[in-house]
């Protein structure tokens, strides 16, 4: 990208994006910006645009999950103990607090599915394919972290 | 608030670094790189996970006792789910596992409860694995009738036949999903769909086609898959029903023939 107007527009509008599923997927908040610093150093440098903002959008969530999996092969790669995770956020409902531990305590594949399709607005279809696995087992996978969600969130209503 | 919103609002309180964009045009206008990692150290332990993996991989079955085929069954069965192949939740035991079973071969497992329950009381299952790979080779799977609904069909003999396929698997997989999971599961480098039936198609809705047959060798749909260098396929079926014991599908070739 090699206009510069075009690249701070395309870093301001996207980089929450590209962290927060960094953040997500890498249980990390260090590993999580060096993720999304990758990205945005590829988007500065790719040449040609993008034939339109949904592209650009595929494009670095798809950088993104790759850098991600890179980060998991590092050995300097540290997931952070969950409570020190959710200090470093600030939610306005104790319901939206613990929508996030129990998201954030999943297994990664399912934290992964989550993230694309309630965050990053994607279809099963199109995590598939970022993901380069089945899309029916995308399905299953959100299913069952569905199914964990609403278990712990009915419970949750009933103690309420 | 949908989950949707939720979701977003929840996660919208994680605070992403400002300056990421920033520091990201001065290091690539920089040309920064990262610290030179310590390769040696990575390449060697990355040789030992391979060399460790490889180990277990080759173990499969082979000299093993009862328990552990009972759990390289297991363990596989979870890698299917994994991959999405079917979510019904059911273990092998070793009362249903017979190795070196006669009739399939010296090279296979068996594992079955064919006729009364298995270990979870809803489930009737079939299993072959194969004891070189240590994968499993043949899968069916049965799901007790969903008997508190209505039938999906009553037969010429006035039996109740139940389809509730979605207590086994995603009932909206297609065949291209079913067949890029198998193969990926068995390591295969391509398959070959016979005329007629096309990826996008749904399992389910294959009964339909041409390409259906009845035969002794089996019924469904038989698709050769072949590995990379080997010219002879090895094959995998597509074949469910709905029956009054509830529905049935069958993964990969579970055709007791050695």
């Amino acid at each position: 990208m090699q206009e510069h107007d075009e690249f701070t527009r395309a870093a301001r509008q996207y980089a929450p994006l590209i962290y927060r599923v960094a953040f997500g997927y890498l249980r990390s908040v260090q590993d999580a910006e060096d993720a999304a610093q990758n990205v945005l150093i590829k988007l500065y440098r790719r040449a040609g645009g993008f034939e339109s903002d949904e592209h650009l959008k595929y494009w670095l969530v798809r950088v993104t999950v790759n850098e991600c999996k890179k980060a998991l092969k590092s050995p300097r790669y540290r997931e952070a103990p969950l409570d020190e995770l959710a200090q470093a956020a600030a939610f306005d409902t104790p319901r939206e607090g613990e929508l996030f531990q129990t998201v954030m305590a999943m297994e990664r594949k399912y934290r992964a599915v989550l993230l694309l399709y309630y965050y990053a607005d994607y279809s099963t279809a199109e995590i598939a394919r970022l993901l380069g696995v089945p899309a029916a087992t995308v399905r299953t996978r959100l299913a069952r972290a569905r199914e964990h969600l609403k278990h712990i969130l009915t419970e949750q209503e009933e103690i309420i | 608030m949908n989950e949707r919103e939720l979701f977003k609002k929840t996660f919208d309180a994680v605070p992403a670094p400002e300056y990421l964009a920033i520091r990201a045009a001065v290091n690539a206008n920089a040309d920064t790189r990262r610290a030179p990692r310590r390769v040696l150290r990575t390449a060697l332990i990355a040789a030992m996970l391979i060399a460790a993996l490889s180990a277990a991989a080759a173990a499969g079955f082979l000299g093993g006792t009862k328990k552990d085929y009972v759990d390289v069954c297991n363990k596989e069965l979870d890698a299917l789910r994994e991959l999405g192949l079917f979510h019904i939740e059911f273990e092998i035991e070793e009362s249903s596992l017979r190795p070196h079973y006669d009739d399939i071969g010296p090279d296979m497992v068996y594992a079955g409860e064919v006729g009364s329950s298995g270990s979870a009381e809803t489930v009737y299952y079939f299993l072959l694995g194969n004891m070189d790979t240590g994968k499993i080779s043949g899968l069916s799977i049965s799901a007790r009738p969903q008997e508190d609904t209505e039938p999906a069909f009553i037969n010429e003999v006035g039996w109740a036949i139940y389809d509730n396929f979605d207590a086994i698997l995603d009932t909206n997989m297609t065949v291209g999903e079913y067949c890029d999971i198998w193969k990926q599961y068995q390591g295969y480098e391509r398959y070959e769909l016979p005329e007629g039936v096309e990826p996008e198609i749904r399992l389910l809705d294959t009964r339909e086609l041409d390409a259906w047959s009845f035969s002794m060798e089996g019924n469904g749909i038989k698709i050769p898959f072949y590995r990379s260098g080997r010219g002879e396929p090895e094959y995998a079926w597509i074949s469910y029903e709905a029956t009054g014991s509830g529905p049935s599908i069958c993964f990969g070739d579970s055709s007791l023939k050695g």
